[in-house]
């Protein structure tokens, strides 16, 4: 050994002897992609002296990792286009380590981390993964957590300006101690949808007062929508010449979905749907103890989904969610929409003959196709002739539950990614929510994850053109818009329960009721059987269903319908942009 | 003399070629066996240990294939990914080497062992459990016995470690290595699993959850893996192959370096670098060489050093190949062997293949067989081709000579052989052909003059035949002349008989060609002493006279009927020295009559004299029966008209006698009718005499008949002679007895006649009985009855017995007796053995006669 540590000690000596002549020059080189980068962000709510200080951090921080390269994975949505294109070149420049950037399905991105955190291999350094599975991670522990690294091993590379306060919505990805598991990267919610020129037309509305016998404007409650979505689909006359149902020659519909028999199928109820019905209890981020996917947990343990053990799953709330879904989707979608995925249905409100969606995924309106000039969705001088506005509830709802889903990708480190490589990841991730890059990437993908970006003066400029979404996000309601909670202890397990059965419910072959039988119980069978590390799940006996229905809160018993609600969108924007002032 | 071809035992001179020729063949192929045994034992014995090195040297290539093909397994293991993903999964989680992104500075694992996560080692089992399901299925494809996987310290991280075993698989034991500590291999723990089916988990066996929170021996154990303890678990390294021994059994020992992607801790850079040696283990056990063993179809085993190790020979242990010898003896058996060298490393394995020298001698004698066997179908073949041959070129020819020649033998004298060959049996052929020829035209002529030869003799038998038919002269000598002028194509044909007086021959029978007599019979006579007749002179010299030109005869004596005859023949007919007469024929040609002609027309002659003669006695013979037939009828007549005309008078005597005797006619005194008495008496035996001699004519002339009658009573014929036997001894002192059979059944027969013979005999037996007595018994014989009439008479003399049956003989006692006609007994003998009886007696001299009578039951119809 001797000899040998010899010879290494001697080239390394010869090594850094040349580096030492080389730094001057390299250093220079490196302020200089500090500034232009500190220059490029110029969007950011930081000053440039600011932006540069950041960077430079960065630049510092990676020394040793120069010429390293670390592989990061997220799913396709436009915001991790432009962090692969322009922030991992960004960085790369910056720091000399090279982001290897796959962007694939959210599917496969679940897969990976699965296959990853099993078998130990080396996928990934790092993943944008949907704080959804917080609750599978933090049962799991195989994801690196990041509030212990900061205070350990990661400190040294832990932005001192990543300002955790600043994030929106951070408990996405903390467990019930707070620990951050999570680093949101993108935030995206789902939202109403309409078109505010037609709900404005003074024809239309007249049209639709005459007919229900109340002012046509945002629906507050899914009587409501489902009155203004019969009235688009098949009474309104744009004008004198149009058949009921259209709208200057143009066949309109006043409701669009998607059905086709997918995994994003499993999505659309998972993402909050049952919630917006009102299937959970109250409790924000998510109900407690029953959350919107009907499962019941206590003090973090998770006791079962099926009303008999005391979840909603399949309680009369989650019934008349599915039931209302497959309805609207019969009645007033385009007969297409059936056959469409998440990510086929995510643009299509931009053809223009759709007045209104009750489940809008906000990251689809950064699409070009709801803001260029000759859109169908846009005005002589580009503007959105839509909004966006707090998505309707169902009867079950009640004041204090949350309303809509708010997507949260989210930087995540499986455990077996240590040393270094760890290092680089984390350093990455906070790169791509450093505040010297937020606005941009707001700019490009609508998603914002810093109340600072919320707030930037960029946007108080430019709200215009997000369709209310700024005013959304700056509001106080925006807070009823979250992810899957921690009450799923395995996200990839028990969301692939949902999407064939409810396949099944709207081709007929099951009603709603055994369909959301099928998923309470499989989410049961499959609770029973876990073994957790921390948190595992115990399920509850089986009870009569009239004990819990009769019991306060979720599973809750069947309710009447609603009288119809709506609000004009100008007072409920006034009133959002009151609370934001406050 | 001749030698019939056909049927005659014998060798022909086709056998005669082919014994010696096959004999020669058969000589030859015995001495070629022989030959070829002697010398191809040595041969054999040559060319089986070539034989043998060729296949030690196939089976030493069988080792190289098997050392490439582990080779070539090993190398395969480098082409899958999944295979070269698990090893460096194993060696990030190995104890020589560490992902620089994961740990800075690897070489400090070196310096500083540190414990690494429990979750990383369950990431190595399943990288273990991995590699298990990738490689075990194809053990068995590539004939390894063992594989094991040992870890290096790539980019020389731990220069000096040895490398390590990690994962070792065998069909039914598996041993995982699991390293607790980077940096050291000493940590290790081994854990073996002995089921030989292992079932290897799913991939979601290992949940996230789990893999954080277990530790790796709580999956082996859920494995059944139980830890165990290894002895040698570092990997020598010396060469690519080595050959090992585990007791006897050689290992073909493979071993190559397994590259696989790691980083490099200096620039981090993905690189193929060796991070592990695979071991692989070829058994060269029990299974292994009775497989060759199956391949080669010889014994087989391996040796080091020239000692035996393992053969695919039972129960043989050990043995020592002396290289000097080409056999060597195992467990008593003697086996050629030839061995080949295997350089496996710096080893040298020995391939050895063994085959009983039993087995040669079996070759040889197999081949001495084959070769007998071929020579006896060369023989055979040989033996027919030359049987052909000889058959074809000798036998044939000869035959067809033989043929020919019988042909001549059975008189076809235009056969030829006609052999168109220039050989000798050519020029034979050719010469018996002239011979035949010759022969033929030499039979020819002789042939006509045997036909007419034999004409004139067949017409010589067709008229003997004819004529002795006949016997009267006077049809009879026409016949001759007509037959023989037919026959014989003469002109005329004479017949002359010499007169009563013999001095002159006259014509007694003609015939001329056209079927007319010459001349009238009887009108023509010659003069025996005539002197221009050459009939006069055959008869008066009594030998033939030939005149073959009658006009250059001077004795010839021309006649008017036959004035066309140019030739005569005159034949004495001669009986002995009697002279019969002349037969005289006549031709229309000159010269017909040659010694031929002669002969036959003599025969003819004589036998027409024997005729002529037959004829002249059956007339005088005729003549004389004629005559005696007349005096027969004369006899007969004069015997039935003397009965007649005799009985009826004296039965006109006895009865008027009677009536005077009785007093009819008068009275008459004592004295007169005794007289009368008298003369009644003897005109009864004037009448029986003529009774009898009445019977005897009819006896003589055959007429006399039997009436028969059914159901005739013996008894009661016998009762009828027992009274007249009474009336007869009356006054004498003579007893009759009667002595019947009971049921003596009745019989056919004449009564009358029978009692005839009954009253005979008694009549006798009263009249020469004067004292005694007489017996009259009668029994039954089978089917026959037998009447005995005993008397105690005088007795017959021996002299006197021939007489009793004559006719009219009386025996001396008969005569003084007085009278009888002496017909009695002939006449009673002869109604008797009518009757199909028979009559006897049997007499003693002055003690007395007893006659029998033996008549049948039933009369043969």
């Amino acid at each position: 050994m001797g000899k040998f540590s010899r010879n290494k000690v001697l080239f390394w000596i010869l090594v850094c002897s040349l580096l030492g002549q080389i730094i001057p020059i390299h250093a220079q080189t490196q302020d200089e992609m500090i500034l232009k980068w500190a220059q490029y962000f110029s969007n950011s709510v930081l000053t440039e002296e600011e932006r540069i200080i950041e960077l430079r951090w960065f630049v510092e921080v990676t020394e040793p990792f120069r010429g390293r390269t670390i592989r990061a994975v997220a799913e396709n949505i436009e915001t991790h286009f432009w962090e692969r294109d322009v922030l991992a070149l960004a960085f790369e420049e910056l720091t000399g380590i090279h982001v290897e950037y796959d962007i694939i399905g959210e599917g496969s991105v679940v897969e990976s981390l699965t296959e990853q955190q099993q078998r130990g291999i080396h996928l990934y350094d790092i993943y944008v993964n949907d704080a959804d599975m917080v609750g599978t991670h933090m049962r799991t522990h195989a994801v690196v957590n990041l509030t212990e690294y900061m205070e350990t091993d990661g400190a040294p590379y832990t932005n001192p300006y990543l300002r955790l306060d600043d994030f929106r919505n951070l408990e996405f990805g903390q467990d019930y101690d707070g620990n951050l598991l999570q680093l949101p990267d993108q935030h995206f919610a789902n939202l109403y949808w309409f078109r505010y020129d037609w709900f404005t037309d003074p024809i239309i509305q007249s049209q639709f007062e005459a007919l229900y016998g109340y002012p046509l404007g945002v629906p507050i409650n899914w009587e409501a929508y489902q009155d203004i979505a019969h009235f688009f689909t098949y009474e309104v006359r744009g004008t004198d010449t149009d058949a009921q149902g259209y709208i200057n020659g143009v066949k309109i519909y006043g409701h669009l979905d998607y059905g086709r028999k997918s995994p994003s199928l499993g999505w659309r109820f998972t993402d909050a749907w049952l919630s917006i019905a009102g299937v959970g209890d109250v409790g924000l981020p998510n109900g407690m103890p029953v959350d919107e996917w009907g499962i019941r947990a206590e003090n973090g343990i998770p006791v079962g989904a099926s009303v008999a053990r005391g979840g909603a799953t399949n309680g009369p709330a989650a019934v008349y969610a599915l039931e209302t879904y497959i309805t609207w989707l019969e009645q007033y979608a385009p007969a297409e929409a059936r056959d469409w995925t998440w990510v086929d249905a995510g643009v299509q409100p931009a053809r223009g003959d759709i007045a209104q969606r009750i489940f809008q995924y906000t990251t689809w309106l950064s699409d070009e196709r709801f803001h260029a000039m000759d859109s169908p969705v846009t005005d002589a001088n580009g503007a959105p002739l839509w909004r966006v506005a707090p998505t309707p509830h169902g009867r079950y709802w009640d004041d204090g539950m949350k309303v809509g889903y708010q997507d949260a990708g989210s930087w995540t480190i499986p455990r077996n990614i240590t040393g270094p490589n760890r290092a680089m990841a984390w350093l990455w991730a906070q790169f791509a929510v450093s505040q010297t890059v937020s606005v941009d990437k707001f700019i490009v993908g609508v998603t914002p994850v810093r109340r600072s970006t919320v707030f930037a003066p960029y946007l108080t400029e430019h709200a215009a053109q997000y369709g209310g979404l700024v005013e959304f996000y700056r509001s106080v309601d925006e807070e009823k818009w979250t992810d899957t909670g921690l009450n799923v202890p395995d996200y990839p397990q028990l969301s692939s329960l949902w999407w064939d059965h409810i396949a099944d419910a709207i081709a007929g072959t099951l009603t709603p009721q055994q369909a959301m039988d099928r998923i309470a119980f499989e989410m049961d069978d499959a609770m029973g059987q876990m073994q957790m590390t921390h948190y595992s799940p115990v399920l509850n006996p089986l009870q009569d269903e009239a004990i819990w229905l009769d019991a306060y809160g979720a599973p809750k018993p069947e309710r009447p319908p609603d009288t119809p609600q709506t609000i004009p969108y100008d007072d409920l924007l006034a009133q959002w942009k009151a609370d934001a002032e406050s | 003399m001749i030698y019939p071809a056909k049927n005659q035992k014998g060798i022909s001179i086709g056998t005669k070629i082919l014994i010696p020729v096959g004999a020669t063949f058969i000589l030859l192929t015995v001495a070629l066996a022989l030959l070829i045994g002697v010398t191809s034992f040595n041969n054999l014995t040559d060319v089986k240990q070539a034989e043998l090195e060729r296949i030690s040297n196939i089976l030493a290539r069988d080792l190289d294939k098997k050392l490439s093909s582990a080779l070539q397994f090993a190398n395969s293991l480098e082409q899958n990914d999944r295979i070269i993903n698990e090893i460096a999964q194993l060696s990030n989680y190995g104890p020589y080497y560490a992902d620089p992104r994961d740990y800075l500075l690897p070489y400090n694992i070196a310096i500083t062992p540190q414990k690494m996560d429990e979750s990383n080692q369950i990431f190595a089992l399943q990288s273990l459990l991995s590699l298990v399901g990738q490689v075990r299925g194809a053990l068995q494809t590539n004939e390894i016995s063992r594989i094991q996987f040992f870890l290096t310290s790539p980019f020389d991280i731990m220069p000096h470690a040895d490398p390590a075993l990690v994962l070792s698989i065998e069909p039914d034991t598996i041993i995982a290595g699991q390293f607790p500590t980077k940096g050291t291999a000493e940590t290790v723990q081994y854990y073996r699993n002995t089921q030989s089916e292992l079932q290897l988990p799913s991939e979601d066996y290992f949940d996230i959850s789990s893999v954080y929170s277990q530790q790796a021996e709580t999956f082996y154990n859920r494995l059944n893996f139980e830890p165990t303890i290894l002895t040698n678990t570092t990997l020598q390294i010396t060469e690519q192959h080595q050959v090992i021994y585990d007791n006897d059994t050689p290992i073909l020992v493979t071993i190559s370096r397994i590259d696989v992607p790691l980083r490099n801790p200096d620039t981090w850079d993905e690189q193929r670098i060796q991070a592990a040696y695979v071991v692989l283990e070829q058994r060269l056990d029990v299974g292994v060489i009775d497989t060759l063993r199956e391949r080669l179809g010889l014994d087989l085993g391996f040796a080091r050093h020239d000692e035996l190790l393992a053969t695919s020979i039972t129960d043989v242990q050990g043995g020592i190949l002396n290289n000097a010898d080409t056999t060597i003896v195992l467990d008593g058996e003697q086996y050629y062997f030839a061995v080949d060298t295997v350089p496996i490393g710096d080893e040298m394995l020995q391939t050895v293949v063994l085959s009983p020298s039993e087995d040669v001698q079996q070759i040889i004698a197999s081949l001495q067989q084959q070769i007998v066997l071929i020579a006896a179908v060369i023989v055979g073949i040989g033996s027919v081709l030359v049987y052909i041959s000889i058959q074809i070129f000798i036998s044939r020819p000869l035959k067809t000579l033989t043929t020919r020649a019988q042909d001549i033998r059975d008189g076809n004298f235009d056969t030829r052989v006609q052999m168109r060959r220039y050989d000798e049996l050519g020029h034979l052929s050719d010469t018996f052909d002239t011979m035949a020829e010759q022969l033929q035209n030499l039979i020819g002529s002789l042939e006509v003059r045997v036909d007419a030869r034999t004409r004139d003799l067949r017409s010589a038998l067709d008229v003997i035949r004819e004529i002795t038919r006949v016997l009267e002269l006077e049809e009879l000598l026409p016949e001759v002349v007509r037959l023989t002028a037919r026959d014989y194509d003469l002109y005329a044909v004479t017949i002359l008989l010499p007169n009563a007086t013999g001095d002159a021959l006259h014509l007694s029978a003609s015939i001329t060609e056209d079927g007319t007599p010459v001349v009238h019979q009887g009108a023509f006579t010659i003069a025996i002493n005539a002197p221009d007749s050459i009939i006069a002179e055959a008869a008066r010299t009594h030998q033939p006279v030939v005149v073959n030109d009658v006009k250059r005869h001077k004795s010839y004596r021309y006649i008017d009927e036959l004035r066309d005859t140019r030739s005569e023949l005159a034949i004495p007919m001669m009986l002995g020295s009697r002279f019969l007469g002349v037969f005289d024929v006549q031709s229309r040609y000159r010269g017909n009559f040659g010694d031929e002609e002669i002969n036959a027309l003599q025969i003819l002659a004589k036998q027409t004299g024997i005729a002529v003669r037959n004829a002249q006695l059956f007339n005088e013979l005729r003549r004389a029966h004629e005559r005696a037939e007349r005096a027969n009828q004369a006899k007969t007549a004069f015997l039935a008209s003397v009965s007649h005309e005799l009985r009826t008078p004296l039965n006109l005597i006895i009865n008027f006698t009677e009536f005077v005797r009785h007093g009819m006619k008068g009275d008459v005194n004592a004295e007169q009718e005794e007289t009368l008495g008298e003369v009644i008496d003897a005109s009864e035996h004037l009448l029986r005499l003529i009774n009898d001699v009445l019977d005897m004519s009819k006896i003589e002339s055959d007429s006399l008949n039997l009436y028969i009658e059914d159901d005739v009573d013996l008894v009661d014929l016998l009762n009828t002679v027992e009274r007249s036997a009474k009336n007869l001894s009356n006054g004498k002192d003579v007893v009759i007895t009667t002595e019947i059979a009971p049921n003596l059944p009745t019989i056919q027969a004449d009564s009358q006649r029978i009692l005839q013979v009954f009253l005979n005999i008694i009549s006798n037996a009263c009249k020469f009985t004067q004292q005694g007595h007489i017996a009259i018994r009668a029994k039954q014989e089978d089917e026959h009855v037998v009447i005995a009439i005993e008397d105690t008479g005088e007795g017959i003399d021996v002299t006197q017995e021939h007489l009793v049956f004559a006719a009219f003989k009386q025996t001396e006692t008969g005569h003084r007796t007085g009278g009888g006609t002496g017909l009695g007994m002939p006449i009673s003998k002869v109604l008797v053995e009518q009757h199909g009886g028979s009559l006897w007696f049997e007499s003693k001299i002055k003690v007395g006669t007893t006659f029998y009578v033996r008549l049948p039951l039933q009369q043969s119809l």
